[in-house]
C-alpha cells in the first residue's frame, strides 16, 4: 500500500515589472521601446560596446524603494547591484546587472482573502533585449533587437505562501493596482511590462519545483497552476517525483507544457557590480520616499466600507483604478450635500459603468437625483410608505375619517420624512387618501 | 624636432619655429623608418596629417594641446578609427564612440598620431602576447619593452610621437615606462575615466600618461582628470592644476623606502641604482627612512584572482553578435585568464578565492594607510630588473603578475604612483617608482619632479640605429 | 589551514562551458591551472577574521543619474547594427535559439 505524504499546494510568485522611467536603467536611452523600429534606441551602454559603463537611475531606484514601502518591506540601509552571469544572445554583455544579496526592500507581505502572502525581496535590475525566431532564406534563425535592452526592471518574489490558483490570481490582480495607483508602471501583461512565473510544487520537503512561465493573463494564472497541481499530484500518487523543470503555459490546449529541464541551480556566479559603487539609504530619506505614496486601493476600500458604507464588493470594483477610486471619493463627498446617499451613487456609478472624467460631477449628480426621484412613481415603494405612516399616527388617520381632510397632510409630511424627500407628494396624498377611504 | 616634449614643442608652436603640421610629418616618417621592427603602432591614424595642416593658431588656454601628436593604447576606444585591443578577435572593430580620455585630449586639440601595441587584452606585462607580435625594447630590440603599455612606452622612448597614453591595472603603465626609460604615471583609481576603455580589472584600471618628462605627464593628467558623468566610479574631488604645482613651494617630503620590495633575486647593479635615489631625495631636503610594508609577495595571489575573475567577466560581451568576431579568437593568455576567473567565482569556490582576495585587499589597504599616517611617500623599484630577453618568460603560467609583484600592492589599494627613470644596467633603463595615497598627485608629481631635475636621465636617449 | 585544491580535466570541462570557451591541449592547461591555483592560494595564509572584503577602494556611495534622455549617446540604427557580421532588416542575426532562462 503506498503511503501518501501529507500534500501542501506550494506556490510562489515571481512577477517582473517595467518601470516607466523617460530613460533607461543604467544609460540614458529611452525607455518606451513598445512598437519602435528595432535597434533605434541603443547607446554603448545597453549595447554592451567595449569600454561602455553603467550609472543607475535615481528616479528607478526611488520608485522601487516606494513600491516596497507599499508592500509593507523593510528598506535596506546599504544596498547595492551584482552582476548575474549567463550567456544568452538576449543579454549583451554576457552578465546582467541585477541584485543579489543586498536587494533594496525585503521582508514585506501582500494580504489576499485567502491570508497573508510574505514578499521575500522586491530588486531592481536590467532588462534584456527582444528575440524573434523566424526562417530567413530558408535557415532558422534568431533576430535581436535591443531596444528593450536595458530598461528598469523590478523584480517581486513571494515566499511559496500560495495555496491556490485563485489566490495567486487575487494577489496578481492586487499587485497589479497598486502598481498601477503608484504610477510607476503600466504593468500591462500584454504589452509585456509585467510578466507573471509562478513555481509550483506540493511541498518544499519533496525536493522539486516546477516554473511556469508564460502566464499572461490573470485567467491563465488561475487556470495553469491548477492544471500544474493536479498534473504534479497524479505523479506523487503513483510514486514519481516531478521532474524539476520549467514549463509554459499552452492558452490553446489549455495545459503546461516542458520547456526545458531546470538545473538544480546555474552558476551565475554573482559577484558585486564594480563599476557602480554601494547605495546607502538614512531613515530620513526613506521616510521622505514613504510620504509620496499615495493612498493605494486597500486605503480607498476601507474609506469606502467604512466612511461611506458602501457595500464590500461595489467598494472593491471602485478601488481597482485609481482614477475610479479618487473620482468616487469626490463624487460621494459631493452627493452627501445635496443628500444623495453614497449607496444610491456608487449603485449608480457601477451599473451605468460610469467612466471618470467623461462627464461633470454636477451632470452625474442632477441625472442621479432625477432617477432617484423618478423611482417615487413606484407604486410599490409608495405604498409601502402609506402603510408605514398610516401605522406610525392612527390619530392623524382617525381625524381624516372624522372629516378633518387637512389630517392627511400629516401623513403626507410622514412619508416625506421617511423617504427622504423622494415621495411624490400628490401621488402619497391619493395613494393615502385611498388606502383610508377603503378601511 | 628631435625629442620633443609637449612643453617644447608648444614653445616651437607658440614661437611659430615649426607647425603642427611639421611635426606630425616628422614622426609618420620615423614611424615609416622604424616601427616596422619596433612594432609600436597598430594603426597609424591617415587623418592625422590633414588635421594638422589645418591647424593654423598656437596651444592656448583653451586648447592647451593643440596641434599635438599623442599616440594612445589600442585599448581606448577612438570613434571611427580601429580598435583593437591587440587581438585578432576585434581585428576589423571600428568604433562608434570615444572614449572619454580620447575626448578630453581632442578637446584640447590634441591630434591622435595613432594606437599604439599592447598585450592583447591587457593580458600581460611584456607585449608578448599581443596578436601583433611584441614591440620590441628601442634600447635593445633583443628584449622587451614591457606591457602592457608597451607600445605607447616604445613609441615615446623612440621618439615616434610627443607624449602617449597607457592604462594600468598593476604595473601595465610604469613597468614598460620603467624598461623604455621614461615617465609612466598611475593615477589614484577613479582620478580618470574609464568610460570608452575596454575593460580589463574594473576596480583596477586606471588610464596614465607616459611621457618624456614629469612636467609633461601633469599637463596630460590635468586634461584627462575629472569627473565624469559617464563613469560612476570617478572621483568628484577637484582637479589640481598639477603643472602648477610643481613649482610650489613644499614643505620636506617625508619619504618612506620599502626595503623589502628590493628582492632577494634583484640585480645588485639595479639594487644600487634604486638605494642612490634615496640619496638624492635626502640632498632634495627629504627625510628617507627605511620601512618593512606587508608582503607584497601576498598581492600577487589577491591581484591575480580579483583581475582574473572582473577579466571574466568583462570579457563575456565578446560573444561575435554585435561586433568582433566569436570567442574562439581569443588568444592563448586571455583564455587562460577568463577560464581561471570564471572558476575563482564559481559556486563552491568563490568564497575561498574571490571573497578571500576581497579581504586581503583590506589588509593592504590597511597597511598604506598605516604607513601613510607618517610619511607622504613610498619609493620602490619599479620593476624587478632591467628588461627580459624576449622569449625568456615563455612558458611560465603567471609571467605576467609575477613581473609586476612591485606594482599589484599599491594598484589593488587604488593608489597613484609615478615610474621616473633611475638608472641603467647593461644599456637597458631601470625605474623608480613613488607611491603616494589616494589623490596625491600634486605631491608624487613634486617628488618626481624634483628628481628629475636633480640628475639626468631624462637627457639619455636610444639609438634607434641599433634595432 | 591550507587546503590544496587539485582541478581535474572535469573541472576544466565545466569551467569551459561557464566560460564558453574551447580549450585545445586540456592537459597542458591542468597543469598551469593548477600552478596558478598554488601561487594563488597562498592568500589563505593570512588571518582575515573580522576584515570586510573591499569591493570598491573609492569612498563614494549613491552615484546616480538623474532620469532624463541622452540624446548625446543615443546610436542611429546603422550606427548599432556597425560592427555586426551578420544583420536583416534592422536586427542582429544569430543561429536560431531556443527557450531561454
Amino acid at each position: 500500500m503506498k503511503v501518501i505524504k501529507k500534500l501542501n499546494p506550494t506556490i510562489g510568485m515571481e512577477t517582473h515589472v517595467e518601470l516607466r522611467t523617460k530613460s533607461k536603467m543604467f544609460c540614458g536611452c529611452p525607455a518606451d521601446h513598445f512598437g519602435k523600429p528595432p535597434n533605434t534606441q541603443t547607446c554603448p551602454v545597453c549595447l554592451g560596446l567595449p569600454g561602455a559603463l553603467p550609472v543607475p537611475n535615481k528616479k528607478a531606484v526611488e520608485w522601487t524603494i516606494i513600491l516596497g514601502l507599499a508592500l509593507n518591506c523593510k528598506i535596506n540601509k546599504v544596498s547595492k547591484f551584482d552582476r548575474k552571469h549567463y550567456f544568452y544572445p538576449d543579454l549583451p554583455k554576457g552578465y546582467q546587472i541585477s541584485q543579489y544579496d543586498e536587494p533594496l526592500c525585503s521582508e514585506g507581505y501582500l494580504d489576499t482573502k485567502e491570508g497573508r502572502i510574505r514578499i521575500t525581496r522586491v530588486h531592481l535590475e536590467e532588462d534584456t533585449g527582444k528575440l524573434q525566431h523566424r526562417k530567413v532564406d530558408g535557415k532558422n534563425v534568431t533576430l535581436i533587437d535591443f531596444n528593450r535592452s536595458g530598461v528598469a526592471l523590478v523584480e517581486i518574489v513571494t515566499e511559496p505562501d500560495i495555496k491556490t490558483g485563485t489566490q495567486a490570481k487575487e494577489y496578481t490582480q492586487k499587485l497589479q493596482n497598486i502598481i498601477r495607483y503608484l504610477e510607476i508602471s503600466d504593468c500591462d501583461m500584454e504589452k509585456g511590462s509585467m510578466r507573471l512565473e509562478a513555481n509550483i510544487s506540493w511541498g518544499l520537503d519533496l525536493g522539486y519545483k516546477v516554473e511556469v512561465k508564460n502566464l499572461n493573463s490573470f485567467r491563465f494564472v488561475d487556470k495553469a497552476i491548477n492544471y500544474e497541481l493536479e498534473r504534479q499530484k497524479r505523479l506523487i500518487i503513483k510514486g514519481i517525483t516531478p521532474k524539476q523543470e520549467t514549463r509554459g503555459w499552452n492558452e490553446t490546449e489549455n495545459k503546461t507544457y516542458s520547456q526545458r529541464i531546470k538545473e538544480v541551480a546555474s552558476d551565475y556566479r554573482y559577484f558585486p557590480e564594480p563599476d557602480i559603487p554601494p547605495m546607502k539609504f538614512s531613515t530620513p530619506y526613506i521616510k521622505s520616499l514613504k510620504s509620496y505614496i499615495p493612498l493605494l486601493p486597500d486605503d480607498y476600500l476601507k474609506i469606502f466600507v467604512n466612511n461611506y458604507k458602501i457595500r464590500k464588493d461595489y467598494a472593491e470594483i471602485l478601488s481597482v483604478r485609481k482614477n475610479v477610486a479618487k473620482f468616487s471619493e469626490i463624487i460621494f463627498e459631493k452627493g452627501k450635500k445635496i443628500n444623495l446617499s453614497p449607496q444610491l451613487i456608487a449603485n449608480y456609478l457601477i451599473n451605468q459603468k460610469i467612466i471618470p472624467d467623461e462627464e461633470k460631477i454636477s451632470d452625474l449628480l442632477t441625472k442621479i437625483s432625477r432617477i432617484n426621484n423618478k423611482n417615487t412613481d413606484d407604486i410599490n415603494l409608495l405604498n409601502e410608505w402609506a402603510d408605514a405612516a398610516i401605522n406610525k399616527l392612527p390619530d392623524a388617520v382617525k381625524d381624516y375619517k372624522k372629516g378633518r381632510k387637512n389630517a392627511v397632510f400629516a401623513l403626507v409630511g410622514l412619508v416625506m420624512n421617511i423617504s427622504k424627500g423622494k415621495a411624490n407628494p400628490r401621488k402619497v396624498k391619493e395613494i393615502i387618501e385611498a388606502k383610508i377611504d377603503k378601511v | 624636432m628631435n625629442n620633443l616634449t609637449i612643453k617644447n614643442a608648444r614653445k616651437l608652436f607658440v614661437d611659430k619655429k615649426i607647425s603642427s603640421h611639421d611635426l606630425v610629418k616628422y614622426y609618420l616618417e620615423r614611424i615609416d623608418k622604424y616601427d616596422n621592427k619596433l612594432n609600436s603602432y597598430l594603426t597609424v591614424n591617415e587623418k592625422a596629417l590633414e588635421k594638422s595642416r589645418n591647424i593654423c593658431k598656437p596651444p592656448d588656454k583653451n586648447k592647451p594641446l593643440l596641434g599635438i601628436p599623442i599616440a594612445i593604447k589600442d585599448i581606448f576606444l577612438s570613434k571611427k578609427l580601429r580598435t583593437t585591443a591587440a587581438s585578432k578577435l576585434l581585428d576589423d572593430y571600428v568604433p562608434m564612440y570615444s572614449a572619454t580620455v580620447v575626448e578630453r585630449l581632442e578637446n584640447a586639440g590634441a591630434i591622435i598620431l595613432g594606437k599604439t601595441n599592447l598585450d592583447a587584452w591587457c593580458h600581460g606585462s611584456s607585449t608578448e602576447t599581443s596578436d601583433y607580435g611584441p614591440t620590441l625594447n628601442p634600447w635593445n630590440s633583443r628584449h622587451l619593452s614591457g606591457g602592457s603599455s608597451g607600445g605607447s612606452a616604445a613609441a615615446v622612448s623612440a621618439d615616434l610621437c610627443t607624449a602617449a597614453i597607457g592604462t594600468e591595472t598593476a604595473g601595465s603603465v610604469r613597468g614598460p615606462a620603467a624598461w623604455c626609460g621614461v615617465v609612466g604615471f598611475k593615477p589614484t583609481y577613479g582620478r580618470v575615466s574609464r568610460y570608452g576603455v575596454i575593460a580589463m580589472g574594473s576596480s583596477l584600471d586606471s588610464p596614465g600618461p607616459i611621457t618624456k618628462s614629469v612636467e609633461d605627464a601633469s599637463l596630460l593628467l590635468r586634461i584627462i582628470a575629472g569627473k565624469d558623468e559617464y563613469d560612476a566610479t570617478t572621483s568628484d574631488i577637484s582637479v589640481d592644476n598639477y603643472l602648477n604645482e610643481l613649482k610650489k613651494k613644499r614643505k620636506n617630503l617625508r619619504i618612506a623606502f620599502a626595503k623589502n620590495y628590493l628582492l632577494k633575486n634583484m640585480d645588485d647593479r639595479a639594487k644600487k641604482a634604486i638605494i642612490d635615489t634615496t640619496k638624492v631625495f635626502k640632498k632634495i631636503g627629504a627625510e628617507v627612512r627605511e620601512i618593512i610594508t606587508l608582503d607584497p609577495r601576498y598581492a600577487i595571489g589577491v591581484y591575480t584572482i580579483i583581475q582574473r575573475s572582473e577579466v571574466s567577466s568583462n570579457l563575456s560581451r565578446f560573444d561575435g553578435i554585435r561586433f568582433g568576431k566569436d570567442r574562439n579568437y581569443f588568444g592563448q593568455e586571455a583564455k587562460r585568464r577568463i577560464m581561471l576567473g570564471t572558476f575563482t567565482l564559481s559556486s563552491g569556490y568563490q568564497d575561498k578565492y574571490y571573497k578571500k582576495a576581497q579581504k586581503v585587499r583590506t589588509l593592504f589597504i590597511n597597511d598604506f594607510k598605516r604607513i601613510f599616517e607618517n610619511f607622504d611617500l613610498i619609493i620602490t623599484p619599479t620593476m624587478p630588473g632591467p628588461a627580459p630577453k624576449i622569449g625568456a618568460t615563455k612558458n611560465q603560467a603567471m609571467f605576467g603578475e609575477m613581473a609586476d609583484i612591485l606594482s599589484e600592492a599599491p594598484s589593488i589599494a587604488g593608489l597613484p604612483s609615478i615610474s621616473v627613470p633611475c638608472g641603467f644596467v647593461d644599456g637597458l633603463p631601470i625605474g623608480l617608482s613613488i607611491i603616494g595615497p589616494q589623490f596625491s598627485e600634486k605631491v608624487i608629481l613634486k617628488a618626481a619632479y624634483l628628481y628629475e631635475r636633480f640628475t639626468d636621465w631624462k637627457n639619455f636617449k636610444p639609438n634607434l640605429e641599433n634595432l | 589551514m591550507k587546503s590544496k585544491v587539485k582541478v581535474k580535466i572535469d573541472n576544466v570541462k565545466l569551467v569551459e562551458k561557464l566560460s564558453k570557451l574551447e580549450i585545445e591541449e586540456k592537459d597542458y592547461f591542468t597543469k598551469q591551472f593548477n600552478e596558478t591555483l598554488s601561487v594563488v592560494e597562498e592568500i589563505n595564509n593570512l588571518d582575515t577574521q573580522g576584515l570586510t572584503p573591499t569591493n570598491h577602494v573609492t569612498n563614494l556611495s549613491n552615484v546616480f543619474r538623474e532620469d532624463n534622455i541622452d540624446e548625446e549617446r543615443l546610436l542611429s540604427q546603422k550606427e548599432a547594427l556597425s560592427g555586426s557580421r551578420c544583420v536583416f532588416n534592422g536586427y542582429f542575426v544569430v543561429k536560431a535559439v531556443f527557450e531561454n532562462e
